[in-house]
């Protein structure tokens, strides 16, 4: 099932240049997509249209059937959830209880179900020893993860990851990964939407689309986009170590098939 | 900044912690209107500066306890009493000239109506001799201490109240409000908003500061003017990250589903306990008693107004030692 579609979706913020020029997808129930591109590819624009910040043209964007329009709005927020990428700026309460209990309050959920509610989706996401602790007392991974929980509490289909991690340091990006893991083994019909320029990290998904200039550069199987290697560095996206590493060994004819991690990878040169 | 405004919060869980903010801000407000009547006596002014400072004596008693209760910090509340030096001295030259002698009086302003003994000063080599009334200095004590009381009220307020639920106090005394379109909600949401951002942006405020530092800006030396000038090199990175800050800040809440017009429920629910009660019904019969005290013209010698005195201050004594009893003290994790 599609839950979100796009049809020749375009936008522009000062109405001569397009910063999204036309794309087409469509985003299906339960799986996970990175969307990848460097800087000003379009693919934050791409985000804020997604949840309904920026406003697409009329018949281009749709979610769970519904135009994205004023009267629509409330509703597709309420399925569509997203973690934005500076751990401060998102973090409204003043205590990561309250943070998660913005949500909910926003949702009119009666006050007396909140702690029970809260207390589930801390401990999903490993918080729940920090509950009273004031933001500046939390690691800006810590803090992602609070944002992750807020989005989770209000039970949303489709979660947007806009360069979650971009601003944490690699033992934040390995914990928000292991919950990305985590969530999907939880519920396997949520939808993911990772909006990255970090290629190793869209490894893991099941599609990728490259975005370049506002338009779709390609898209499919991690394995595939890895595989066009020089494709990906003409766009100036690098291909993680590991790839090119298992990408020139095949061209010299050591066969590598397994190289999901260093350790996969040394297995399968040694044997 | 933020502790230098409004008071250390001191992270204890006393009864004054536990009470209603709303009973607080409200109890305050009732000793303060206490603390500034006025005890207009016929004849000399020293019935009213005694009878002030009975009064003064009183709430200053609860006042002290509620500080040892409450662990106010001794080191924070004499730091703000620091800057009541010059405001000391300020009344003391202004009440030198106001409190003026009999033959000057003006009977209808009670700024000149006190008047009694006095001293004279005099500098020879102005050919300056001037009389100073006793009056004046008791009105310059009397002022002085009621304004450290005050500051003392504040500060029992905001230790034991932490700034958020001062908000939600307020949004809930402006709620009446919302009636005639007065944007309560907003205002609490922004007060709140404002105290969140206030860490993060002392931490942005260092940062930059250091990156100007590191970049040959000098913020500590120099001539006032350099100084200022270097300060520009800190105020515009600021604002404009704070802009950044709040554009993005508004995305987030939008995307979380928030409307400010929207009916929402509210997490922090503002609890009346008994306790709450007892303390309202205490500073309003104190309050009570200062307006008997203040319209019957009583003074420290209408012949049952000790036993009075005795039976408020044995009241007040009971009432701390009862409420120490029933609620436990202790410190809390930061």
């Amino acid at each position: 099932m599609n839950v979100i579609e796009a049809n020749n979706l375009k936008f522009s913020y000062d109405g001569k240049n397009d910063a999204i020029k036309g794309v087409s997808f469509s985003i299906c129930s339960g799986k996970y997509y990175s969307i990848i591109g460097h800087n000003g590819s379009g693919k934050s624009t791409l985000a804020k249209l997604l949840i309904g910040l920026l406003k697409p043209s009329k018949d281009s964007l749709k979610a769970f059937g519904l135009e994205y329009n004023s009267k629509n709005i409330k509703e597709i927020r309420r399925k569509v959830g997203i973690v934005f990428q500076n751990p401060d700026n998102q973090f409204i309460g003043s205590t990561v209880k309250d943070d998660i209990a913005f949500g909910l309050e926003n949702r009119c959920v009666p006050q007396k179900d909140m702690d029970k509610i809260i207390e589930e989706y801390s401990k999903k996401v490993d918080m729940f020893d920090y509950l009273d602790k004031q933001p500046e007392k939390l690691s800006g991974g810590q803090k992602q993860r609070v944002a992750i929980a807020g989005v989770l509490a209000m039970h949303p289909e489709v979660i947007i990851f806009d360069e979650a991690t971009a601003m944490l340091d690699p033992k934040g990006k390995r914990e928000i990964s292991e919950l990305i893991k985590k969530m999907r083994i939880d519920n396997p019909n949520l939808t993911l939407i990772s909006i990255t320029h970090d290629v190793e990290e869209a490894f893991n998904s099941d599609e990728i689309i490259v975005m370049n200039e506002g338009e779709i550069y390609m898209s499919g199987s991690p394995k595939e986009i890895l595989s066009k290697s020089d494709e990906l560095e003409k766009i100036h996206l690098g291909v993680p170590f590991l790839y090119s590493l298992a990408n020139e060994l095949n061209k010299l004819g050591i066969k590598v098939d397994d190289y999901s991690s260093l350790e996969s990878l040394v297995n399968s040169i040694c044997q | 900044m933020n502790n230098m405004i409004l008071g250390r919060y001191s992270p204890y869980d006393s009864f004054l912690h536990r009470l209603d903010p709303r009973n607080k801000i409200v109890s305050m407000i009732l000793l303060m209107v206490a603390l500034f009547f006025q005890f207009n006596l016929p004849g000399t002014s020293i019935t009213d500066f005694v009878m002030t400072f009975i009064v003064e004596g009183v709430i200053l008693f609860i006042v002290i306890i509620s500080m040892i209760v409450a662990h106010v910090s001794i080191k924070q509340f004499f730091k703000s009493l620091k800057a009541m030096w010059f405001v000391v001295l300020l009344l003391f030259i202004i009440n030198i000239f106001i409190v003026a002698s009999p033959s000057s009086a003006d009977w209808t302003s009670t700024m000149y109506y006190y008047y009694g003994e006095s001293f004279r000063i005099q500098v020879p080599a102005w050919n300056w001799d001037y009389p100073i009334y006793w009056a004046s200095i008791y009105q310059s004590i009397k002022i002085v201490s009621r304004l450290i009381i005050m500051i003392s009220l504040t500060m029992i307020l905001t230790s034991t109240t932490k700034p958020l639920d001062l908000t939600f106090a307020f949004e809930w005394f402006m709620s009446p409000l919302k009636l005639i379109k007065f944007p309560a909600h907003e205002i609490a949401m922004t007060l709140s908003i404002a105290l969140r951002f206030i860490p993060t942006l002392l931490d942005e405020t260092d940062r930059i500061m250091k990156a100007q530092s590191s970049r040959g800006v000098d913020f500590k030396h120099g001539r006032v003017s350099l100084r200022i000038k270097a300060l520009v090199a800190l105020i515009i990175p600021l604002f404009i990250s704070a802009f950044q800050r709040s554009e993005e800040l508004a995305d987030a809440m939008e995307a979380r589903g928030y409307n400010p017009r929207a009916k929402r429920t509210h997490y922090h629910k503002l609890t009346w306990s008994v306790f709450d009660s007892v303390i309202i019904l205490f500073t309003l019969a104190i309050l009570a008693g200062v307006i008997v005290i203040s319209v019957m013209n009583i003074t420290y010698y209408t012949p049952t107004f000790l036993g009075w005195l005795f039976i408020a201050l044995a009241i007040t004594i009971t009432m701390f030692i009862l409420l120490g009893i029933f609620s436990s003290t202790r410190k809390v994790a930061k």
